[in-house]
Parts: C-alpha cells; structure tokens; sequence
C-alpha cells in the first residue's frame, strides 16, 4: 500500500505503512518533557498487535541507534504504533512506519533505517511473507539496513538455514531496501513540495 | 548535493578535509545551520529531511518541515502560562521544555507591581536564551526596558495552532494574504514563530472565518492566495 506521511493533525509527526496483509500508523510525539523518574530518551509503544513485547524491544534498540541524541538531549520522544491489519512482516512494517514517522516529526536523525523480512519457503526466497508463507517456512529473517553504504544494522533470523541461503537473503534484502528508499525519498518530495 | 535540493538523514554533504583542499576557499570557515552535523570521519552529515539551502558563501542548512518548535534567541513566539510562581512563569511555548518567563521581564514591572497574569493566559514573548542543553528564558521586554508590543494578550479572540512554516509564510513580506483581507475587513493579529497564531476579529464569526482560512492556507501554493483572500473576505461579510 501507499505510505502517507502527516495524517494525524494533534502529533508532531505520523506515517502509515503497510505491506502486504500488515499495516500500522506510527505517531510520533517528541522531542518532549520527561513523563516518568526514569527519564527514557525513547519511549515506544505498540497497541493491537499479539507480540508487543518483542517488536517494541527491537524497535526502542534500532531507533535508539538511529535517532541523535545529542541533538535532543533533556527530552523524551514517544513513539506509538497501532497495528490496523496483522499478517506477516510485523516486525519490518513497523520499523519503516517509525523511520518515515520520525521523518515527518523532522527530529534529527544519523541516518534512515529500512526493514525488509524475508523467508526461505522450500528454497525460494520470498520478501515480506504473509502469515501463511511465515509459517510454512524454514528459515523467517528481519534485516535492517541505513541508507549510508547500505550497512546491515540488526537483524532478527528464527528457523535452520545455510551460510550460502543467508548471503543470498541479504542480497535479495539489499535490493528491496534501496526500493524501500526510494519510496521514502518520494513521500518527503512529495511532502516538501507543497509548502 | 546542490543547495535547493531534497537532503534525507545520512545523506553526505562533502568532507571538510576535501573543501579544504580546493583552493579557492581554504581560509573561509563553514558555518552548518540546523539540520547538519559532523560525524567523526569529519564529513558533513544532513540529520534533518528537507531542502538544503545555501545562505552565504560558506552557510549551509537543512529547512525541514516540522510542527515541534526549537528556540532560537530572539524569535518572538507566543506562549500559555502553565504556572505561576512568586518571581517566574512556566510558559508552553510548543518546545521540548516549558519556558521560563520572569514576572518582572515586563514594562513598569516592579517587586511591588507584578503583572496579573493568570494560568492560562497567552504571553508574546522574545526568547532569550535557546540552548538546547537548558530550559529556554523568555522576557517580554527589550533591553531599554520597553515593551515594543510584548506582553499579555488578551480581551478574547481565538488561538491555533499551525505549522512552523506557515507562521513563517505569514510573517514574510511576499505575503499579502493578511494586507489583502486587511484592506476590507478590521482584524488583530498576533503570530509566534513557534507555530502559533492568535486572531481576533470584529465579531467572532470573522474570527473564525480567518483562523479557517489561515489553515487552509497551509496547503494553498502562493499564486492561489489572493483568491482565498477574496473567498475570506466574501465568507467574513456573509457571502
């Protein structure tokens, strides 16, 4: 589906974004005064989806990678993500939702991250699974990549697979993620263009 | 990259140790506004999505879009008290942190004579100090102690919210959108660099109708302007 940046006139920043049979809108809320005593520079929350608790983890550690901190020190951005549709590719969805919300918010960051899942089903690989194809296959792999030389910057991987199977998963990954950022360079185009 | 061009985080500007070799400009320093900053290898990173803009020679920024308000001094922004204490307001001025605000920044303020000013009330202030490292100051008073316009805002009106560019776009002087409904229909105005803007008309229906057209604004390109200022002022005067 189409991303749309800036739905969500009360937040500093929004996105929606779907692959697939998954979809999220991300809002953005930042950079603010500290809510709690423990003073998170992040803080990520995630509704209607049946594994917050992993995705939000993984999420806090590659925004916490992405934002920069010194630019925005004292201050808390929070992070909301609301699962609208959940089939396969949880994970990356809501990671390119976070990265073009925080675009939207303009909050500084050290470079755009990207996420891609790919799964081995019977030896073929297939990017952004849905549900039925996660579960058929052998190995389910999260890999995220920056937008400076295409480093590979986390990656989730469950299942058994070969050294060789997972070279090809990253070149294949390779490939979605500069389409990936691509689309995200044209929503901002499209975005500056009117003000 | 060339100024006027889309610049997304992570995108490289030049190296310093390279613009340092060409000779034409190796005694010249390079000043990077908002939106650049310099990683460790010494190269010139965009932090910020948004336009890259050349303002001089050697003055480089990122002007991205964006609703939350970062201070800078001397930008006059308008605030909500949020508390009131013995010497100082706390002031929400759409930042990181609530500003600080001295009961005796302003005109014939005295420890005797404090200003009535009441939580909840808006404030046009001047910020004054705007590091990112400390809660922003405000003062509603120049540094020969006159007002020059600062102050309390009060006696009704409505007060909105906007984008940090269209406060800008309303501020410029290419914009005539406010002259053009000025010329027919009586109206005040007041317009904080952080985003907010407070109206207020003849009657409260003409208040309205420009808070609206003032959003609408924000999606209106400049050669539509005049139009929405001729449909403002039919609406205000019941067409």
């Amino acid at each position: 589906m189409d991303p749309t940046l800036g739905m969500l006139k009360r937040s500093d920043g929004s996105a929606e974004f779907g692959m697939k049979e998954s979809s999220v809108i991300v809002s953005i809320y930042g950079p603010g005064e500290f809510t709690s005593n423990q003073e998170q520079p992040i803080e990520v929350c995630l509704y209607g989806c049946s594994s917050p608790a992993a995705i939000s983890r993984f999420l806090l550690q590659i925004i916490d990678q992405v934002i920069l901190h010194n630019q925005v020190p004292r201050s808390t951005i929070r992070i909301s993500v609301q699962t609208i549709q959940e089939g396969g590719s949880l994970l990356s969805t809501c990671i390119n939702g976070a990265t073009l919300a925080l675009m939207d918010a303009a909050i500084p960051l050290r470079y755009l991250a990207a996420a891609v899942t790919v799964a081995l089903v019977k030896e073929e690989i297939v990017i952004f699974p849905t549900k039925a194809q996660e579960e058929e296959a052998s190995a389910v792999m999260t890999l995220v990549f920056n937008n400076i030389r295409m480093e590979l910057l986390a990656c989730e991987c469950n299942g058994l697979w070969q050294p060789a199977e997972f070279h090809r998963c990253l070149d294949t990954a390779k490939t979605a993620v500069s389409d990936l950022f691509n689309i995200y360079r044209e929503k901002m185009n499209k975005k500056l263009s009117l003000s | 990259m060339q100024a006027g061009q889309l610049a997304l985080p992570g995108n490289e500007l030049f190296a310093i140790s390279a613009k340092a070799n060409d000779s034409t400009s190796d005694q010249e320093t390079l000043r990077l506004g908002v939106g650049l900053y310099l990683d460790q290898d010494e190269n010139i990173v965009v932090s910020k999505p948004g336009i890259l803009t050349q303002k001089g020679p050697q003055v480089f920024l990122v002007s991205s879009h964006q609703r939350r308000y970062i201070p800078n001094k001397g930008d006059n922004v308008i605030g909500i008290v949020t508390k009131r204490a013995s010497e100082t307001l706390r002031v929400d001025i759409g930042a990181s942190e609530d500003a600080t605000l001295s009961l005796l920044a302003f005109e014939n303020a005295t420890r005797r004579n404090k200003p009535d000013i009441k939580i909840g009330d808006l404030v046009f202030a001047k910020v004054i100090t705007g590091h990112r490292f400390m809660d922003p100051e405000l003062s509603c008073i120049d540094s020969h102690g006159k007002s020059q316009g600062l102050g309390a805002i009060g006696n009704g009106g409505f007060h909105i919210r906007v984008s940090l560019q269209l406060a800008k776009r309303l501020l410029s002087r290419d914009c005539s959108f406010l002259t053009q409904v000025g010329q027919t229909v009586r109206f005040e105005i007041t317009i904080g660099v952080n985003g907010r803007v407070w109206v207020r008309g003849f009657n409260s229906h003409a208040a309205i109708e420009l808070c609206r057209s003032i959003e609408e604004m924000e999606h209106t390109p400049d050669s539509d302007l005049e139009t929405l200022a001729t449909r403002t002022v039919d609406r205000i005067c019941g067409f």
